[in-house]
């Protein structure tokens, strides 16, 4: 072959060489993206049975086990409740023991009446936006609050301020409506039997945080993290009055809380729940923060200076297993912040 | 033109001139390493098997549970091993529940008996006969219970055993109880070789089958002479004495009777003995039973010559007696004449004042 | 060896293996049942199963995980899949080659010479993927590997169980099976027309195939443009891609017929482009292409406009149990045949019509045909079920036992009795079968005693005996009175006990003794003979829909008692009970 022939053999050559290297690149592309593909589908467990049309029987464990060593109750003294708030739940593990990255968070908070944060008759919303705010630093995809009120939403919510507390935190305000009602009977209830419950609220939620305030209650004797859950009933609840102790030990039973916040700094000692007067608040000073609901009413009784007696439905709570009634049990963690 | 041509082949085009290259054959080799892998994956994965043949295989047909866990501990290991024979399936256990499944219709029996649990399993004779065993173990409430479904399904030809008490035996089958389990060891023919493993069987059985704390023999009561015993010996058909649990002659209400057959001369007759828990209630039940015997058609007759207290009654040719003495209910039931009612009734009689004494 | 032998062992091995594993898909542990044969393994190697359910359903389901594989290979090496592995395309080759053998090599080339209408796969495949993507899976229709099991389960297995006990102990059958058998010989017999018929046309696989292999570094082309034309490769072609002009790279389908024949060995299977030149495919239209999507994306919803996997389904459409709610079912199932091969009583049947076109050959269930009912135990149909459409149950959760009590059993319907039908309810016969054989336990099927007048039954009392009336007046009977559902009812005296029959003969009745008669019957009194009746009731809130009843129920046509749909576990829609 002359020089000619050979130039052009080498020309070919490198043409084929370069033509190689790009289908290779191209083929390894085509593969990689298919094998990523796959990866990011990749599904190992199967279709769930979906919606099999039975109804519901309870809206979810929400609870996290206790970390090894920390504390499942905080009792602060103090009065900055954001200050209180970080401290309790520093106490208890730190917020990352209770809230994982992605969660969904689920914030139930008392807005039944609309009435100003002042009167205490509802979630105080700074203490609702210093819990948003510390679940979103510690990661959560999402924060969501609710309630069902006793009259319309709307103005509930902007009057107690959860509304703006909400909007300027980030978190997501769900305001009931028809379609988020579903039914559920509660195991062995007596009186949640095909009831309406907000279920819809809880859709994609992971994490469940109950935060409310001490307040009397003139027909259960006490309005706490408990009497809180009433707020997920729907339809006529107003039923449940004649056996409120029996509704409140049945609400216990309904959903886990991952953590409940007991806002005692201002508790209303007389005329609850709606209070009315400023004269019906008493500084107790102190937060509650714990995982067991039922300890929780039982530390805020004391706020309220009344027995367990007094409460019937705190021990109805702890005999159905939703918690503990004697919360010396749980060996809470107190600090004073200074009063 | 081709005079003499070759055979027709088919055209399959020129051959190959080009030998195979290496680098052919180098795939041609991969790809065969690829096959054999292939070939060993599914070879290897056919060992283990897929969750719905290993149900198949475990569940076998609907309601047979397992002998596994607590619930059937006590009974399954009875049949764990037994000599001369080896398994040919898995013990089951039954529950009330699921023992129409095993033995249908004849549930009722044992239901109504107070029936607790059955295990069943087939053997076969290890000596490598073709022959099959199957051994029913039927845990029952109580000895009375046993030997109620014991003797209720008697069959008639059967030859006394002297395994046990209450043992009999068939052409093909062996039937006894111990305490107060009912066993029954099926074999599926009468040849003598097949015959001959029922005993040993059967005492291999026993031993397994400890007598359970405070059990006594079938018939006993503690410190009580037992029904049977108040059953005269004398023409007595042997094997005869049967319990009903429930609704003896049809009477709802009226348990716990035992009854044996007896042939005075040319007639038969069926003696009946039951023991009420107080006097009180063995009156009443003699008034049941004689109500009930009247509602049907019976009438009284004269009983001169029949023990004192004893009704007869008598309907187109058979003839009732019904006595009580104490907590006891005896009687004669179905008896073909009056001579031989009168008689048992009094054989009966003398035997429950010996007793009672 | 040449690389054409070894890819006809090749083709050999896996179709082999295909027909092995079809066979094998019978519930067992003997070497020829189902054991642990990777029975979806050559389904699970596919793409278009695995890209069109990640379309439809968002997932890739595990075990189609293994078509990485093929996809990998392809993306590599080209269509090594069609050329080596795919029976169907073994199946193809093999009737082509057979009947192409005695042609003139002429004709053999005309035979394989590149046609337009190779680009109908692509389009279809497009078409395909669009209604994927709406949620409707329909890719198991047209692609080969479910199409093949489908119809070799269907039609081929069940011919060959019937020829031997061993295999399968009754003889299987399968609804509309000319149907699916018709499918099968129309593509085999299509080869004798233009060779591998399918593979060129209609397979969406290869078209994927071919779009794949876009970048392979190595493909089949010509070494020199110095060869003499003299279309012997051509002759040989399976793929019709012109490999001595400008090769369609995407249409090859390395057969190495090409590679094997060249006389001059001018074929090779290199990094360098065909010296004749090489185009990755056909030339598709983009307007093709589009109306492909469109109309795929059209196709979906419009099949769902008619309701049926709402409000207007079709409660004669029962399901495997297991099965998912129809929308998410319809986006999984790729119509296989897996589950009705492997359904041990045989009445799992593809759909024609009960699930609309959308639902075509989908399995549906029949329990008038087969063996029994569906097992109680049982649960084969969702564990052989590649996608899951069919979700693999444990029998635990099947019956509601366990973590599952709670739950409660699979239901596929409820049975409700056809009292227009029942024997005991209207035509005065004795019987409970559907009741004897509901295997839940407590049954779900309970019986009424009612006693009814038999037709001619009515006599008058001529003479009375403590167990037997001799009776006039009465018709013909030919019930069997002595077998212990008659009993004698006095019409008059209704106070009166009713009494068994023991015996008829003559005009004589016999009578059981017990219970008796307070007062005899006089004579001239009017006495009726009743037949006891125990009515079947069904409980639907323990009924799960097996179907034992309406397999066993004697009224061998339209049965008298019948599942339907309603309180099928796996829709929301139907609940009859709360």
């Amino acid at each position: 072959m002359n020089k000619f022939g050979e130039t052009q053999q080498r020309v070919e050559n490198a043409l084929t060489r370069r033509d190689f290297i790009k289908r290779a690149a191209g083929a390894s592309v085509l593969a990689l993206s298919a094998g990523a593909l796959y990866a990011g589908l990749y599904d190992g467990r199967g279709p769930s049975p979906g919606d099999t049309g039975k109804v519901l029987t309870g809206l979810g464990d929400f609870s996290v086990p206790a970390a090894s060593g920390a504390g499942r109750m905080a009792i602060v003294r103090g009065t900055d409740r954001a200050a209180m708030l970080d401290r309790a739940v520093a106490a208890l593990g730190g917020i990352e023991s209770f809230i994982a990255k992605g969660d969904r968070v689920l914030i139930k908070v008392n807005a039944a009446f609309a009435t100003p944060p002042s009167l205490g008759a509802t979630t105080n919303p700074e203490l609702f936006a210093a819990v948003a705010r510390m679940c979103l630093a510690a990661g959560a995809a999402q924060v969501l609050v609710t309630d069902n009120p006793i009259n319309n939403p709307e103005s509930c919510f902007a009057l107690t301020g959860i509304a703006e507390a909400a909007a300027s935190t980030g978190a997501r305000l769900i305001i009931p409506g028809e379609g988020m009602f579903s039914p559920l009977t509660l195991p062995g209830g007596k009186l949640l039997v095909e009831w309406p419950v907000m279920a819809g609220a809880f859709k994609g939620v992971t994490k469940l945080i109950a935060v409310a305030p001490v307040k009397d209650h003139a027909r259960a004797g006490a309005s706490m993290i408990l009497k809180n859950f009433y707020g997920l009933l729907g339809g006529r609840r107003n039923v449940f009055h004649q056996n409120i102790a029996g509704i409140i030990t049945e609400l216990s039973l309904l959903a886990k809380p991952t953590l409940c916040v007991l806002d005692g700094t201002r508790v209303m000692l007389t005329n609850g729940p709606t209070g009315g007067s400023l004269s019906d608040l008493k500084a107790a000073d102190t937060l509650i923060v714990s995982t067991d609901p039922v300890a929780a009413d039982a530390a805020g009784l004391e706020l309220l200076e009344r027995s367990l007696a007094d409460v019937p439905y705190i021990q109805m709570a702890d005999a159905a297993g939703a918690g503990h009634a004697d919360y010396k049990l749980l060996n809470p963690v107190r600090i004073n912040l200074g009063a | 033109m081709n005079v003499g041509s070759k055979p027709f082949r088919p055209r399959r085009g020129p051959k190959r001139i080009t030998p195979v290259g290496p680098a052919e054959r180098r795939a041609g080799y991969a790809v065969l390493c690829v096959l054999l892998a292939v070939l060993a994956y599914t070879l290897i994965k056919q060992t283990q098997f897929n969750p719905a043949v290993v149900a198949a295989l475990r569940e076998g047909p609907a309601g047979a549970k397992k002998a596994s866990g607590a619930t059937a501990s006590e009974l399954a290991p009875v049949l764990d091993a037994l000599p001369g024979v080896a398994p040919l399936s898995e013990v089951e256990s039954f529950d009330p529940d699921t023992l129409s499944d095993k033995i249908d219709g004849k549930a009722e029996l044992y239901l109504s008996s107070g029936f607790k649990e059955m295990v069943w399993r087939a053997f076969g004779p290890t000596g490598g006969d073709k022959a099959r065993f199957d051994i029913y173990v039927y845990d029952m409430a109580s000895p009375e219970s046993a030997f109620a479904v014991f003797s209720g399904q008697r069959r008639n030809g059967a030859t006394a055993s002297g395994l046990a008490e209450n043992a009999y035996s068939t052409g093909n089958a062996l039937f006894f109880t111990a305490g107060a389990r009912y066993l029954e060891i099926v074999a599926d023919s009468d040849e003598p070789a097949v015959k001959n493993l029922l005993e040993p069987l059967g005492t291999a059985l026993l031993a397994k089958l400890s007598p359970k704390p405070g059990e006594q023999a079938a018939n006993g009561q503690e410190g009580e002479p037992g029904p049977a015993s108040f059953f005269p010996a004398p023409d007595m058909i042997p094997g005869s004495l049967r319990l009903a649990m429930s609704d003896a002659f049809g009477l709802e209400g009226l348990s716990n009777v035992y009854t044996a057959d007896y042939k005075l001369g040319d007639a038969e007759a069926t003696g009946f003995v039951s023991i009420l828990p107080d006097e009180a209630q063995a009156q009443t039940w003699k008034q049941n039973f004689l109500k009930f015997l009247l509602d049907n058609g019976y009438s009284e007759t004269k009983a001169d010559d029949a023990p004192e207290g004893a009704v007869l009654l008598e309907s187109s040719g058979a003839f009732e007696a019904v006595l009580t003495r104490g907590r006891l209910l005896y009687g004669v039931h179905e008896a073909t004449s009056r001579q031989a009612a009168v008689a048992l009734a009094g054989a009966l009689d003398t035997q429950a004042r010996e007793k009672m004494r | 060896m040449p690389i054409v032998t070894v890819r006809r062992i090749s083709q050999g091995f896996f179709l082999v293996l295909f027909f092995w594993l079809c066979l094998a898909a019978t519930v067992g542990g003997q070497w020829w049942q189902m054991r642990g044969w990777p029975i979806n393994w050559i389904l699970g190697l596919d793409p278009l199963t695995a890209g069109a359910t990640m379309a439809s359903t968002g997932t890739l389901y595990a075990p189609l995980l293994w078509s990485v594989a093929a996809l990998v290979l392809t993306v590599v090496l080209g269509r090594i899949f069609c050329g080596f592995v795919c029976p169907l395309g073994a199946l193809n080759q093999a009737f082509g080659w057979a009947s192409q053998r005695y042609r003139k090599p002429a004709d053999k080339v005309l035979a394989n010479r590149p046609r337009p209408a190779r680009v109908v796969k692509y389009y279809l495949l497009i078409f395909l993927f669009a209604c994927a993507l709406t949620g409707t899976l329909l890719t198991g229709i047209f692609d080969p590997l479910p199409l093949l099991h489908r119809s070799i389960n269907l039609t081929l297995a069940p011919i060959l169980d019937s020829g031997s006990p061993v295999l399968s102990l009754k003889p299987r059958h399968y609804a509309s099976a000319w149907l699916l058998g018709g499918v099968l010989v129309s593509i085999l017999s299509l080869n004798l027309v233009i060779p591998r018929f399918f593979c060129r046309f209609v397979c969406p696989l290869g078209a994927l195939f071919g779009v794949l292999s876009r970048f392979t570094p190595w493909r089949i082309g010509k070494s020199t443009d110095l060869c003499g034309e003299c279309t012997v490769c051509e002759a040989q072609c399976e793929g019709a891609c012109s490999p001595s002009g400008r090769i369609v790279t995407g249409e090859c389908l390395m057969c190495c017929n090409c590679l094997h024949r060249c006389p001059h060995g001018r074929i090779g299977f290199t990094t360098a482009p065909s010296a004749g030149g090489e185009t990755p495919l056909p030339d598709l239209s983009r307007r093709g292409l589009v109306l492909g999507g469109a109309v795929g994306l059209f196709t979906g919803p419009v099949l769902r406009l008619g309701g049926l996997t709402g409000s207007n389904n079709n409660p004669n459409l029962i399901r495997p149990p297991g099965a998912l709610d129809e929308e998410r079912f319809l986006a999984r199932c790729i119509r296989c045949g897996q589950c009705m091969r492997a359904c041990p009583s045989n009445i799992i049947q593809p759909a024609l019509t009960e699930a609309g076109l959308e639902g075509l050959w989908t399995p549906t269930i029949n329990y008038r045909l087969g063996d029994s009912g569906c097992q109680v135990n049982c649960i084969a149909c969702g564990q052989v079920c590649p996608t899951a459409a069919i979700r693999p149950l444990t029998v635990d959760e099947k019956r509601g036992r366990g973590d599952f009590a709670a739950a409660g059993p699979i239901r596929q319907g409820s049975a409700l009795v056809d009292r227009s039908r029942c024997l005991p309810w209207v035509l005065d016969r004795p019987c409970i079968v559907c009741q004897e054989l509901c295997p839940v336990s407590p049954k779900a099927i309970y019986t009424v005693t009612t006693f009814e007048a038999i037709r001619d039954g009515r006599g008058r009392v001529m003479a009375a005996a403590d167990d037997s009336l001799e009776l006039a007046g009465l018709g013909p009977i030919i019930a069997p009175l002595a077998g212990g559902d008659y009993y004698l009812r006095r019409s008059a005296r209704p106070d009166e006990a009713l009494r068994r029959i023991s015996g008829f003969s003559g005009n004589k009745i016999g009578l059981v003794k017990a219970p008796g008669w307070n007062a005899p019957p006089e004579s001239g009194e009017i006495v009726d003979i009743v037949v006891r009746l125990q009515r079947p009731h069904v409980d639907a809130s323990r009924c799960i829909g097996c179907g034992m009843c309406e397999h066993e129920c004697p009224v061998s046509g339209l049965r008298a008692i019948r599942v339907t749909s309603e309180n099928e576990s796996r829709s929301r829609r139907g609940r009859l009970i709360l």
